[in-house]
């Protein structure tokens, strides 16, 4: 849940909720709702997401081993769920604690790097044409942040 | 041809099964916490681990760190049976089968989700038979609690029996660098026995773990 309306709970020992905070939880209730109809649009469209990426990535490597591109596309399928899923939560930490600080040392342990940024910018594209820009921008936070952390550290590396 | 239909039809698209937040869960009204699958976790404090070692040091001096070792052996056995038992189960394969990736991503997250610091499993000496490990931020790792020597008894004892379960060969466990007496983390060594026997010595002479593993890279 929302870190913000956790908060919430603590005030009932104190005094009833003011409009002010009433009004965070409609805004809550309304993001939601708007949350779930991408969660639907992704969920629903998961194979035609990965199947144009999938082709594209099999067009460009032609010499990696197809284990190894199986394996990046699977950690990209399961980055994607875990977007969706923290996009629902709204829950910062939810993302790094399930897929990134498990998939970071994996990606570079198997040396699937150049293979996983690759993949991270066509999902980009993908999602882009998928969702509306407003859409889009509610995914960003996760997007930057497994870019930040997962796609950067790999060119770094 | 890749077909993303038939990837998705894999279970073995994996997340981080010990992650804290749906890893453990507490049934506050019962005052437990709990993991994932309702076995007690139990939360201890600094303070009940500092005095657990005092009292030992009180009652049997020098050999508390022998008496912890045992203690740390014995956790480590059934540590090891419920860690297997879980990561199976997840991975519906046996942990002999589970690639050493992903294997040793579960050590780390299993270790970290329960307060023990952060562990890395380093193999540059696995060749000449030894696995170094090294954890930072130990909660076993007491200062001046044990005198003047490497303190995470209880730890090398465990890591003993744990990784002898998971080679199934009998490994002995002697800690060479610990954050109680000012080291940036905390480094053990793994090996046979008879192999290890000789740098128990070089520890209580406060060498360094790179001068012992030089040493024992030349023995």
């Amino acid at each position: 849940m929302n870190i913000k309306i956790r908060e919430l709970h603590k005030k009932a020992e104190m005094h009833y909720l003011e409009d002010q905070e009433l009004d965070k939880i409609g805004n809550y209730v309304y993001l939601l709702s708007k949350k779930t109809e991408i969660y639907k649009i992704i969920s629903s469209q998961e194979v035609d997401i990965f199947q144009p990426i999938a082709n594209q990535i099999n067009n460009i490597f032609t010499e990696e081993e197809p284990e190894k591109i199986e394996l990046a596309l699977k950690y990209w399928i399961s980055i994607l769920r875990h977007w969706n899923m923290a996009l629902i939560t709204e829950d910062p930490n939810y993302i790094h604690e399930h897929v990134l600080d498990w998939l970071i040392p994996q990606i570079k342990g198997y040396q699937i790097s150049i293979l996983s940024n690759k993949i991270f910018s066509l999902l980009q594209k993908s999602l882009s044409k998928k969702l509306s820009s407003v859409q889009y921008s509610f995914l960003k936070p996760y997007i930057e942040e497994t870019e930040n952390n997962l796609v950067n550290s790999n060119i770094q590396s | 041809m890749i077909s993303i239909k038939e990837l998705l039809k894999d279970t073995q698209i994996k997340s981080n099964y010990f992650a804290a937040e749906s890893y453990l869960k507490g049934d506050f009204e019962s005052g437990l916490i709990e993991n994932i699958n309702g076995e007690r976790v139990l939360a201890i404090s600094d303070i009940c681990l500092d005095s657990i070692y005092a009292g030992l040091n009180n009652e049997v001096g020098s050999s508390a760190g022998l008496v912890l070792f045992k203690c740390g052996v014995w956790w480590g056995k059934s540590f090891y049976r419920q860690f297997a038992e879980e990561v199976s189960s997840h991975y519906q394969q046996s942990l002999a089968d589970i690639r050493m990736m992903e294997l040793s991503q579960c050590i780390q997250q299993f270790w970290k989700s329960h307060g023990w610091g952060l562990i890395t499993l380093d193999f540059d000496y696995y060749q000449q038979g030894f696995l170094i490990v090294k954890i930072v931020q130990s909660p076993f790792a007491r200062p001046e609690v044990l005198g003047n020597e490497p303190s995470c008894y209880l730890e090398a004892g465990m890591l003993s029996s744990f990784f002898s379960n998971l080679s199934d060969t009998k490994l002995h466990c002697i800690q060479t660098s610990c954050e109680s007496l000012g080291a940036n983390c905390n480094l053990f060594v793994l090996g046979l026995a008879k192999r290890l026997e000789p740098i128990q010595p070089l520890v209580e002479n406060k060498t360094s773990h790179s001068d012992i593993m030089e040493f024992l890279d030349k023995n």
